[in-house]
């Protein structure tokens, strides 16, 4: 474990920040479910690791494990939820596509011809300048050192943005369950070095727990919609 | 050693397990989930509790407004119950509900150790964290593709913790360097934002209409009763126990301002609703400007206004709340049209809707009317212009509730069969609450030692 974790801390920061601005902008624009609770679970250990990396002052790193390990089981949560409830397709709609094995790499890369997909991207891409540009103006001055400081300000805005693009741009529960995670893990990547009490980390993991277990029931209840429904 | 106040949400707890392990006898779990919270109300209200006490390093304390506070909340849980008990025979949230209400009782009694150098609000964010994720189950029901209404409520309120948890955060840098004003500025900021979102006030009140249209209408009284109510009092003892913020005369009048948005939005609004849903949540919205009007006061007779509005909040809503789920139930929805012809189909039921409504508005001789005429004194003496606005929400609510009067007094196009007519039990239910609504409309003096207590406790408003 110290090794992966010296390992770990040897890792730029960059990458690991640029992974993370990338993976977070995947979210508004992808809406496979199946891509979105993978590139979810990938946040929570990027965000995990760039605090590792950051080697912040007084920052006890089992906290960056925790906040993973957190993320981690809310994953599961949502696939789960999302897996029973057929995605909205009725048996019908699941046997019909049992029935076409044919062009499964087109059926695969069918997100790709999404019709939101171009505006999606450019939203995405947009928000990501953003907050980009206003992390640069103002990075947080009460987390040392001042590179982790940086790199911390970016992930924030950038979490920030994007999960606030998620949550307004649609309807379907899955991706506004996942942008308001993507908000609140973004707070707490702010929070969380400045105020390491186990017992708050361990609330807000809770908090986080009961969101991801609140928005698998609503994905259960929107997938259960009549067909054709439009709410 | 575990006891006092914290034996509240223990019990609260374990009622909840029980309710949840008898849920086959819907009779003795949907008794136990009435009485239970009716017991711990009294208890609160009259067992000694107000010695704080340690429990995992961190302090429990229930007094003076709390105590009322949290009393009132669980009576008000208790009346909810019981009226889902007689007229939704299918509802099964009882476990949840009383989990949120531990949750948000842990919000309003939990505090940071007794060696925390500035007054914390931490465990109480976080606690509300629990409660909003915890109320989704009842507001969506089970009802298969309605998902508007909790998911705006969940996202919007849930919204409200990142700020209020910074909010006190900066609130211990500004404890350390008190000559910051910016520091001071930051956590007005944070802080109006938080509740911003906590209370639903313009813009991120769109969760309101939406779950008051959608959820099942006691399941939405939860939440526009009980937990709002616990917000505002959270709300109101942040503003008690730090003085940095009612110090600054901008608080006080941020507040003024947002509660005139919201009553403004409901005057815009109310009055052109087409079913009664929507009328209940703008109804809701315009109540709940009017009650931070009176918080944003700062004295005692706005502070009075307010506990009383919060608590007869209950009664209209929740008295309007149950004529919808028997029109629901027997009609499909509670649209005007639908309900055209119901005062002859469903007498008590158009009954209760029409005096939840107008005693939502504030309208003589209702429970409604004594909070706002004396929040329309105070007002009209210092802030003649907000009157006006005040007015006119009430005036938009109580035409949303004429119009709809007029559809119900329609003659029925067809005659009501018997599965359509209300039971007696319905009917009782509805006219004990009438009872209590009219009475608490002509003798509000009634409530006046529990008034005076709570706003002896709060001495921020001691003006």
């Amino acid at each position: 474990m110290t090794d992966f974790l010296s390992a770990l801390s040897s890792l730029p920061s960059t990458t690991i920040l640029t992974a993370l601005v990338i993976t977070v902008s995947l979210l508004v624009i992808v809406e496979d479910w199946r891509v979105l609770n993978l590139l979810l679970g990938v946040e929570y250990l990027l965000i995990g690791a760039l605090l590792i990396v950051a080697q912040i002052d007084g920052f006890p790193v089992v906290l960056a494990i925790v906040k993973s390990l957190v993320g981690v089981m809310i994953v599961p949560a949502l696939y789960i939820s999302a897996r029973r409830a057929r995605w909205g397709k009725s048996a019908s709609d699941a046997d019909e596509d049992v029935e076409t094995p044919a062009r499964p790499l087109r059926q695969a890369l069918g997100w790709l011809r999404a019709p939101g997909l171009a505006l999606h991207t450019i939203v995405a891409v947009l928000g990501a300048a953003v907050a980009l540009s206003l992390a640069l103006r103002s990075p947080v001055q009460f987390i040392t050192p001042q590179s982790a400081a940086r790199d911390l300000t970016i992930a924030v805005f950038v979490l920030f943005a994007q999960g606030t693009l998620n949550v307004a741009l649609s309807e379907n529960p899955l991706k506004i369950g996942l942008g308001l995670l993507t908000v609140i893990a973004g707070f707490e990547l702010l929070y969380t070095p400045v105020e390491p009490s186990f017992l708050i980390v361990a609330l807000l993991g809770m908090v986080n727990l009961l969101i991801a277990l609140a928005f698998s029931y609503l994905i259960a209840a929107w997938a259960a919609r009549p067909r054709g429904a439009a709410q | 050693m575990i006891g006092g106040p914290f034996v509240l949400i223990v019990v609260l707890l374990i009622v909840a397990a029980a309710t949840f392990l008898l849920r086959r006898f819907t009779a003795v779990s949907a008794l136990l989930a009435v009485l239970a919270p009716l017991a711990l109300a009294a208890w609160a209200l009259w067992a000694p509790l107000d010695e704080p006490q340690a429990i995992f390093g961190r302090v429990v304390v229930l007094s003076g407004g709390d105590r009322i506070a949290v009393a009132l909340l669980f009576a008000i849980t208790s009346a909810i119950f019981l009226g889902v008990w007689r007229s939704s025979p299918g509802w099964s949230s009882y476990p949840i509900v009383l989990m949120a209400l531990a949750a948000l009782a842990a919000a309003l009694i939990i505090r940071p150790p007794l060696n925390e150098f500035y007054p914390s609000f931490v465990y109480s964010a976080l606690f509300m964290g629990i409660a909003i994720a915890l109320t989704v189950y009842p507001l969506q029901g089970g009802q298969p593709g309605v998902t508007r209404g909790a998911t705006r409520f969940i996202t919007l309120t849930m919204l409200s913790l990142p700020a209020l948890l910074l909010a006190d955060w900066v609130l211990a840098q500004s404890a350390q360097s008190p000559d910051s004003t910016s520091l001071v500025q930051g956590t007005i900021l944070l802080l109006a934002l938080g509740f911003t979102f906590l209370l639903a006030i313009f813009p991120f009140h769109t969760w309101v209409p939406a779950v008051s249209r959608e959820a099942p209408p006691l399941s939405a009284a939860f939440a526009l009763t009980v937990f709002l109510g616990a917000a505002l009092i959270l709300l109101l003892d942040v503003l008690n126990e730090n003085r940095v913020f009612t110090s600054d005369p901008r608080t006080l009048e941020l507040v003024r301002g947002a509660a005139l948005l919201m009553a403004g939005l409901g005057a815009v609004f109310a009055w052109a609703q087409s079913d009664f849903g929507r009328l209940l949540g703008y109804g809701a919205v315009s109540d709940m400007g009017a009650i931070l009007f009176a918080i944003g006061l700062s004295s005692s007779t706005g502070l009075a206004a307010a506990f009383f509005m919060i608590a007869i909040r209950a009664l209209s809503v929740g008295l309007m709340s149950m004529g919808m789920t028997l029109a629901r139930a027997r009609l499909g929805d509670d649209s005007f049209t639908t309900l055209t012809g119901s005062a002859r189909r469903l007498p008590w039921a158009s009954i209760a809707i029409l005096a939840g409504g107008l005693s939502l508005a504030g309208l003589p001789p209702l429970a409604g009317f004594a909070g706002r005429w004396g929040l329309l004194q105070e007002t009209s003496r210092l802030y003649p212009a907000a009157t006006v606005v005040l007015l006119a929400s009430s005036a938009s609510v109580a035409v949303g509730v004429l119009r709809g009067l007029r559809e119900m007094l329609r003659p029925p196009s067809e005659p009501a069969s018997v599965q359509q007519r209300e039971r007696r039990s319905e009917a009782a239910l509805i006219i004990a609450a009438l009872a209590v609504c009219l009475f608490a409309g002509l003798f509000p003096g009634i409530l006046a030692p529990l008034v005076r207590e709570f706003v002896a406790a709060y001495s921020f408003a001691a003006r």
